[in-house]
């Protein structure tokens, strides 16, 4: 009597955290679309929400063309980052662990690096669209994404991948140096704008390809709730209840490939919300049920990232600041709380 | 009747494939056992016990051999069937951030659910079942990382239970707990197996083992014996497993003991039995060889109570020293070599 008491209660709490979540998520998606260097009127945006025609042509042309696919890219990137995260600090059970810990984003950054400054070094022009630089960054990470899954096929301990992907992750940055060593200053200024990540740049069609990799990045997470339930045990308990430990891991692998692959091609690497958001989560619910954390990620990493592009298009001045530091100044105090919390790392 | 064996080990050679040398393989092992069977697999640190019990759990491949369970070649079972046939529970303690004590016990359920099902009032009921068999069902709600060593060995065994498997395979599961946690886990195991569960658990603590086991697998170098307890000591193949150590088995008490060097021999007299064994104990923890002869031996210990009060008297013929309690007469006596 008393259990189920306790237990309706405990998911009383839950539905009332994810109410409280969900209603974070709308008020910060609403303050993006808002503020920034131009303030747009609430009424603008309810006669937006509902269909009705925008007196003001200008604060229209700002809605529709530029705060809103910013918005929804925030939300798409903020959610891959943390779910991504997730899945990598319960796969590689190390609570240090983010969604480029495989490699990933450092794939990414070779693919960008080759397009800008290696086209730029055989003096081939300057037409590198944003597309094609989206383009480069996601065969970059996936072909990252290829050797760490072959390698998963292979080596059954988990370190060695986790090593390995570190290792193709420096190899890249290694190369990456190279290519920045033998360029001009001005290609080389394009490379470093896009490592700072910027939500701005993904425009008309490329919002619906970055949805739809996010979608089945996110769908496939959620399908995995469960089994990461029993890996978050140790490889020992998951096999010994007969999970399929190397194909969950391939599918933990090839989720987490398309959530932060899409989102390094689209917005550039964005740091430690992927770490920081999951601990964030963990810390609300104290749970350790994937079937909850996974989607309250989705929801919370959608607010963080939310906050940090408000944060970087300083309301009211004609100035935006790179969203990587707005979210690595948000992550970091929580990563340095984690790790001092952390018995197993701060020798307490 | 004979009883059909619910595991069936058949010239088993276990280790990795890629070993450089066929002959650092531990050699060919026979083994059985029946439903509701309690042995103790013992071995010296590095024998192989952990990797025999991995091998058997298909956590491990094994080199050549097979092994039977229910009759059947134990590869060509499904994977969710024989998670519900046979469990094992890793030496390391379980540790898991923000788990409660049942929802950890609640994933033991995953065979029986598969990859989407969801927990049903049946898995509920289990889960609740085996908490109350290892006395957890008030602690189901504390975080597991908040447990003691104990608890939470005893919360592993639950998690073993609620898997519901007929085989139940423990990798040292006494390891890390005190003397009545190790007691009690060994009780409960026991249980376990009369309640029908093949229950076989890897351990270094003889003396339990020796005491509460029907069946010792004893992993000597040259290969595996089975056998009760009992049988093993009067065969000698317990003493075999302290060969060339400083350790042995004493018959009359059929407890371990320490081969003391004791190159001085004291004669020991006291009123009472209890005196005389614990006086005897400290002396022989100190180096010395005791004897109740105080005839032939020059260096005498007396032990005698007057009003309630103990004291200990040493001569060595010439001169006597008197001391109140055993912690000053070893002092004396350690450094005071005749």
């Amino acid at each position: 009597m008393t259990q189920t008491g306790l237990k309706d209660l405990e998911k009383s709490k839950i539905i009332t955290l994810f109410i409280g979540l969900f209603g974070l998520f709308v008020l910060f998606a609403i303050l993006d679309l808002l503020l920034g260097s131009v303030k747009i009127p609430f009424k603008h945006f309810v006669d937006f929400v509902f269909g009705n025609e925008i007196k003001d042509p200008v604060a229209r042309q700002i809605l529709v063309n530029f705060r809103l696919p910013k918005t929804i890219a925030a939300i798409l990137a903020g959610s891959a980052l943390a779910v991504s995260g997730l899945q990598m600090q319960t796969i590689f059970r190390n609570p240090l662990a983010g969604p480029y810990v495989l490699g990933i984003s450092s794939g990414a950054s070779l693919g960008v690096a080759l397009v800008v400054l290696g086209l730029s070094a055989f003096s081939i022009p300057m037409w590198i669209s944003q597309l094609s630089i989206a383009t480069a960054a996601l065969i970059g990470s996936m072909l990252v994404l290829l050797l760490i899954l072959a390698v998963s096929v292979r080596i059954k301990d988990i370190m060695t991948i986790l090593i390995m992907g570190m290792m193709f992750g420096s190899a890249a940055s290694a190369i990456v140096s190279i290519l920045q060593y033998f360029s001009n200053e001005s290609v080389l200024r394009s490379f470093v704008i896009w490592t700072m990540g910027s939500l701005g740049s993904v425009t008309g069609i490329q919002i619906w390809f970055f949805a739809l990799l996010t979608f089945l990045g996110l769908l496939m997470a959620l399908l995995l709730a469960r089994p990461l339930n029993v890996i978050f045990l140790g490889e020992n308990y998951a096999r010994n209840l007969g999970l399929r430990v190397g194909l969950v891991r391939f599918l933990v692998f090839l989720s987490t490939s398309l959530l932060a692959g899409a989102t390094t091609a689209f917005c550039g690497p964005i740091g430690f919300i992927g770490i920081a958001v999951p601990h964030v989560v963990k810390m609300i619910f104290k749970t350790s049920n994937h079937a909850i954390l996974i989607p309250a990620s989705i929801i919370a990493g959608a607010v963080v990232l939310l906050i940090c592009d408000i944060i970087s298009q300083l309301p009211g001045m004609n100035y935006t600041l790179p969203i990587n530091s707005i979210a690595a100044l948000m992550g970091i105090p929580v990563v340095i709380y984690v790790v001092i919390k952390n018995k197993r790392f701060s020798g307490m | 009747m004979i009883q059909k064996p619910i595991i069936d080990i058949t010239d088993l050679r276990i280790g990795f494939d890629n070993s450089v040398k066929s002959e650092l393989f531990y050699p060919l092992i026979n083994a059985s056992a029946l439903k509701g069977d309690f042995i103790a697999l013992i071995g010296r640190n590095g024998v192989g016990k952990s990797t025999f019990l991995r091998s058997i759990a298909r956590l491990q491949p094994i080199v050549s051999g097979d092994v039977f369970i229910k009759g059947q070649p134990y590869r060509c079972i499904e994977r969710s069937e024989f998670s519900k046939t046979l469990s094992f529970i890793p030496a390391e303690p379980i540790h898991a951030a923000n788990m409660s004590v049942s929802e950890f016990v609640a994933i033991a359920r995953y065979p029986y659910k598969g990859w989407f099902g969801t927990i049903s009032n049946e898995d509920k009921d289990v889960v609740r079942f085996a908490l109350e068999s290892v006395n957890l069902l008030k602690l189901s709600k504390r975080e597991l990382d908040s447990l003691s060593d104990g608890e939470r060995q005893r919360a592993m065994i639950a998690f073993a239970l609620a898997q519901d498997s007929d085989i139940i395979l423990m990798d040292e599961p006494t390891a890390f707990i005190d003397l009545p946690s190790k007691y009690e886990i060994v009780k409960l195991l026991k249980d376990l197996s009369l309640k029908g569960k093949t229950v076989i658990f890897s351990t270094h603590d003889l003396h339990t083992a020796i005491r509460e086991v029907d069946t010792i697998w004893l992993m000597l170098d040259d290969g595996l014996t089975c056998g009760a307890p009992e049988d093993l000591a009067l065969n000698n193949f317990l003493n075999r497993l302290f060969e060339n150590t400083e350790v042995y088995l004493d018959f009359s008490t059929g407890t371990f003991l320490h081969k003391a060097v004791s190159n001085f021999k004291i004669s020991l007299t006291a009123d009472s039995d209890y005196h005389y064994i614990w006086t005897k104990r400290a002396l022989e923890r100190i180096g010395y060889s005791v004897t109740s002869d105080e005839n032939s031996i020059k260096d005498q210990v007396k032990c005698s109570s007057k009003d309630n009060f103990l004291n200990w008297k040493v001569s060595n013929g010439s001169s006597t020293v008197e001391f109140k309690n055993i912690n000053q007469l070893c002092k004396y006596l350690k450094f005071h070599l005749p």
